[in-house]
């Protein structure tokens, strides 16, 4: 399969939910291991559990984690066959991160997207101990059958879609768009160029990726 | 969750939107001032609407944001930008209270300058309790961007080409500068910029535009004469123009412009009986005042899906005031994005200009900048002979610098790429408009100006058929497109 269609699946399936599992993802504490940043899936009933463990690039970014910020981490978790590297579906979540300055209030919170209450603790080291290791639960494993791996990115402060929006917008004023005239990119090889291409939504402070094993669903 | 979260503040965004479009539809010469007041109330509730959803980007549950008194900034990283250019996209006070979501709209200040590749935000304890210092962790972009690419062949030049740069961070100030140039065997043009998009840390911006240029176009006479029969000559000008831009933010969507503009020409005809009506013979003056209002709420100038661009400027030149031209020139235009389904979008464009007086050649509206089908002009000059197809035989073949025009274009795209290595996203589109030019008779030359003419019948208002289809690819160092009518304009007909 070519380049060109394996991102059109996965911009497709982004928006339009086209993948095969169901995404549904919670996050359960695992026990704690060696550092060393992995993902390991497997199948349990109807689905699959991927666990992660994320100590390396935590505490890589833990000058951040620590700054008395509150930090976004993203986590895009996507599955493929093996054989031609299809899409076949994706799970995101995402935590906010914050070790507060203040030593009068709690050292430092986390909250899971989808949770109703954060988990606190006493320093951003408990704090990445408690964060590194997760499991993302994707339903619909059901239906699959063959072998697969799984890619995850992991990404801090990502620029949301919707701050990617507001920054063009802005931007839009600063490129003298009141001298343009007609549909301004008539040319030949796109006469017109600007600051533009430069912003993008997914552009974050720090981001790693990494793949797991192949692994085989019966 | 979030997902569906931002879906339905689009939503209402949307429908404002297209409130602002239905007004600016119905505006009239004689209603500017009305239409200029009304997109302004518009543009504010959309830029209140907008700073709404920014700051509503997740809900649920949030971490604790306490608020603190600020009294430091620290700024890191190795950057040419100033200090005093960072402070003023902050735009924060000393003492002032701030807590996280305050700040994150100063942090997107600073991206949407378009001058740093990141933004860290951090908190460092004060010197008392309640108290702050903001750690900013700066990253710059690349700022020398190319800004436009131009490469063509016709029968009448068999090459042509020029490129143009922009410097958006110049010399650290924020502020901008641009160089362009285009040039062929018997024509060249070259233009210098300079803006200042906040003009003493205020929404007021300034810029200064000259533009010089050598070109020569064609003259085909319309009726053969005695001395002449129907060969055509050539209409040498000499153009050296300057235009100063002053211009207002009411929001990020929302600015006027007053424009003064000055051109010093020289042109020479073997025959200025005739070309008259186009530019005066010899030296002359030109001295204009624009005054341009533009609301654009796109998310992207060239490959947007959603929101819309307006604009409408008129534009006066007096001879009883530092101008050998007496011209009035409105315009008017129209952009709309939408994207219906996910990943398809459908976008519209409509425009309506009219010319009255002897307005410069160049300044009137030349066929090719609507017509996909044959090649738009680089930097004002024109290269190519070729006529519009005239699909409909209505005498559409005969345009070429007009004085009123109507145009109207759809198109249909379908993003294929995104997000990969050096391609941000590619779409395929495919679009298909109308347009149709005129001058009345006892304004029109007896010449035809730059495009070869046929000798058919021409009705009241020419109208033709334009379209395109092809790529448009988005990448670190720009935005390039390659169509069919990019094809058209390579090959030497």
């Amino acid at each position: 399969m070519s380049l060109l269609h394996w991102n059109t699946e996965i911009g497709l399936c982004k928006r339009a939910a086209l993948a095969m599992l169901v995404l549904c993802s919670f996050c359960v504490a695992a026990s704690p291991a060696v550092a060393r940043d992995s993902v390991s899936c497997t199948r349990d009933d109807d689905d699959l559990l991927c666990t992660v463990e994320l100590e390396d690039f935590l505490n890589e970014i833990r000058p951040v984690l620590n700054n008395g910020w509150e930090n976004l981490l993203e986590f895009n978790l996507m599955l493929f066959e093996v054989e031609d590297e299809t899409f076949v579906g994706h799970n995101f979540t995402e935590l906010s991160a914050r070790c507060y300055i203040d030593p009068f209030d709690d050292p430092c919170l986390a909250l899971w997207s989808g949770s109703e209450s954060w988990q606190s603790y006493e320093d951003v080291d408990e704090m990445i101990l408690g964060i590194s290791n997760f499991r993302l639960v994707s339903q619909g494993a059901s239906e699959l059958s063959g072998r697969y791996f799984a890619k995850l990115t992991v990404a801090l402060n990502p620029i949301t879609d919707k701050q990617a929006d507001v920054i063009r917008t802005w931007l839009a004023r600063h490129r003298g768009g009141h001298m343009i005239i007609g549909r301004s990119d008539a040319s030949i090889f796109g006469t017109f160029v600007s600051v533009f291409a430069n912003i993008r939504s997914g552009k974050a402070e720090a981001s790693k990726t990494i793949d797991s094993e192949v692994f085989e669903l019966p | 969750m979030t997902q569906r979260c931002l879906a339905s503040t689009r939503f209402s965004f949307r429908l404002e939107v297209f409130l602002s479009t239905r007004v600016s539809l119905h505006c009239r010469a004689e209603a500017i001032a009305l239409c200029l007041i009304l997109t302004l109330m518009m543009s504010l509730s959309l830029a209140s609407t907008a700073r709404a959803e920014g700051d509503e980007e997740r809900q649920g549950p949030r971490l604790p944001d306490p608020t603190y008194l600020l009294e430091d900034i620290e700024i890191i990283g190795d950057i040419k930008t100033t200090r005093s250019v960072v402070s003023d996209l902050l735009a924060l006070e000393l003492e002032q209270e701030v807590n996280v979501a305050v700040l994150n709209e100063a942090r997107l200040r600073l991206l949407a300058s378009g001058l740093f590749e990141t933004a860290q935000f951090g908190l460092e304890a004060g010197s008392k309790r309640g108290f702050v210092v903001l750690v900013v962790t700066l990253e710059e972009r690349n700022s020398i961007l190319l800004s436009d690419l131009f490469l063509g062949s016709s029968a009448r030049s068999p090459f042509w080409g020029g490129f143009g740069l922009v410097e958006g961070n110049f010399f650290g100030t924020g502020h901008s500068a641009r160089m362009a140039f285009v040039a062929s065997d018997e024509q060249f043009a070259i233009e210098l910029g300079y803006q200042v998009p906040k003009l003493f840390s205020t929404d007021f911006s300034f810029g200064v535009h000259l533009h010089s240029s050598a070109s020569t176009e064609w003259a085909h006479p319309l009726v053969a004469r005695p001395e002449l029969g129907r060969e055509p000559f050539e209409l040498d000008t000499v153009r050296l123009a300057s235009r100063l831009s002053f211009g207002y933010a009411f929001s990020s969507a929302f600015s006027l412009f007053l424009d003064l503009r000055n051109d010093y020409l020289d042109s020479s005809s073997p025959f200025p009986e005739l070309t008259h009506k186009l530019l005066h013979n010899g030296q002359s003056v030109l001295s204009s005042a624009i005054l341009a209002s533009e609301l654009d709420t796109r998310d992207d100038p060239i490959m947007p899906r959603r929101g819309l661009r307006w604009h409408a400027s008129v534009e006066g030149s007096s001879a009883d005031f530092l101008s050998n031209y007496d011209f009035l020139k409105l315009l008017t235009q129209l952009h709309l994005a939408w994207e219906f389904v996910p990943g398809h979008v459908l976008r519209g464009f409509a425009m309506a200009g009219g010319i009255f007086g002897d307005a410069p050649y160049f300044d009137r509206f030349f066929v090719g900048d609507f017509d996909d089908l044959i090649p738009s002009r680089s930097l004002g000059l024109n290269f190519s002979a070729r006529a519009p197809i005239d699909f409909f035989n209505s005498g559409a073949d005969q345009l070429s610098y007009e004085t009123i025009l109507l145009a109207v274009a759809c198109e249909y795209a379908i993003p294929l790429l995104e997000r990969i290595d050096w391609i941000y996203r590619m779409e395929f589109f495919v679009s298909a408009g109308l347009f149709a030019a005129t001058t009345p008779a006892d304004e029109r030359s007896e010449v035809q100006l730059g495009l070869l003419p046929s000798h058919g019948p021409r009705g009241a208002f020419p109208f033709d058929l334009s379209a395109n289809l092809g790529l448009r690819v988005e990448t670190p160092i720009g935005i390039f497109g390659l169509s069919f009518a990019n094809a058209l304009s390579l090959i030497p007909f």
